[in-house]
């Protein structure tokens, strides 16, 4: 029976010194670590310490990158400013093109009537080459830039538009029956080309250059514009492009 | 109004203008008659009153702002008609002139400035 246990023994302590010449160093160590790790205040202070600056480290560096977003934020008004206060240069006659409508006169101008069905860039019916009209409003567009706020080809016999350059609300017909009523009081003969310049309120001049069959609108800002400009270089413009628009095929 | 000024403001135009000026007329806007003049066609003073009107209410009908200082008109013969707009004292001066003789100009920045001065300063003396 006690050999038995010896033996027991024997091989229990065997196993036990089979384990032990297995990693007799590493085990005593980790236990010497653990009970380190585990049993001294200061290295858990040191520890907790070091993970609070770890966290505060953490802390830091976000705030850092808070403020760094703020300021970023805070800088983009800047840069944007920077845009307004250096515009790129702004290509009027591009714009203008842009809302230049000949077919869609009908939403604009309510009050005419449109007889401006376009064949082979020709205005039915009146054979004016559209082409020559648009290239003269962005001429003049481009020559008067800002100045320059509105423009109408206008059949004056049909009470119809033919060509507008940028879109507006103003009801043409009306100019129809003054144009018609002021030529007939005073007997104009229309053989020739006749204008009237109108000085109006708010700062705007209205050029009106009335042909035998049609007219032309123009609507300008007296702040930049120079009469001599509209009367000695516009209105030549203006009759010879209409006159090339009637005879150019 | 001080009338021997605006005979005045009508001479400083002839002047201004140098023997370009054919006639001329100032008149009630509304009455259509004449005050003062040169070379006087009370018809003329007629047709512009009406075509004033015209206007006034074609510049309204159409959404174009009102009428400001003055219009002008280019007629036959070289004859161009320009007419003044006196709005808060209710006149009207219609000035007939030969464009072939007076370049606008003169007409615009010193004859209508000097005129239009004299003219104010008649009818508030």
């Amino acid at each position: 029976m006690w050999n038995f246990f010896k033996k027991e023994q024997k091989k229990s302590n065997k196993k036990k010194t089979g384990y032990k010449k297995k990693s007799p160093k590493k085990t005593a160590e980790s236990k010497k670590n653990k009970l380190e790790t585990l049993t001294d205040p200061l290295d858990i202070l040191d520890k907790s310490l070091g993970q609070k600056l770890k966290e505060l480290e953490h802390n830091k560096k976000l705030k850092v990158k808070a403020k760094e977003s703020e300021t970023i934020q805070k800088q983009k008004p800047v840069i944007v400013k920077a845009h307004i206060d250096k515009p790129a240069p702004i290509n009027f006659t591009q714009k203008k093109e842009h809302t230049s409508k000949s077919k869609t006169i009908k939403q604009i101008q309510p009050d005419l009537k449109v007889d401006n069905e376009v064949e082979n860039g020709r205005v039915k019916g009146q054979n004016i080459n559209l082409s020559v009209i648009k290239t003269l409003f962005d001429q003049i567009s481009n020559d008067f830039d800002s100045g320059f706020i509105y423009g109408s080809l206008i059949d004056l016999n049909r009470d119809a538009v033919i060509y507008t350059f940028l879109d507006d609300s103003y009801a043409i017909s009306e100019l129809n029956d003054f144009i018609k009523q002021t030529l007939s009081l005073a007997k104009v003969d229309l053989e020739k080309e006749r204008y009237f310049l109108v000085d109006l309120e708010q700062d705007k001049i209205l050029f009106l250059m009335v042909f035998k069959h049609h007219y032309f609108v123009l609507l300008f800002s007296a702040k930049d514009l120079v009469l001599g400009q509209v009367l000695n270089i516009l209105k030549p413009e203006l009759i010879k492009k209409y006159h090339l628009s009637l005879n150019e095929i | 109004m001080n009338v021997k000024k605006l005979k005045e403001a009508v001479e400083i135009l002839k002047e201004d203008l140098d023997g370009a000026l054919m006639a001329t007329d100032i008149w009630g806007t509304g009455t259509g008659t004449a005050i003062a003049g040169y070379n006087q066609n009370p018809q003329a003073t007629a047709l512009f009153e009406k075509v004033t009107d015209y206007m006034r209410k074609a510049l309204k009908g159409a959404g174009f702002p009102d009428l400001k200082d003055y219009y002008l008109l280019e007629m036959d013969n070289n004859a161009m008609v320009l007419v003044l707009q006196f709005k808060e004292e209710g006149f009207q001066w219609g000035i007939l002139v030969d464009s072939s003789k007076v370049n606008l100009g003169l007409l615009l920045s010193i004859a209508v400035p000097d005129a239009r001065k004299a003219f104010l300063e008649a009818v508030n003396d």
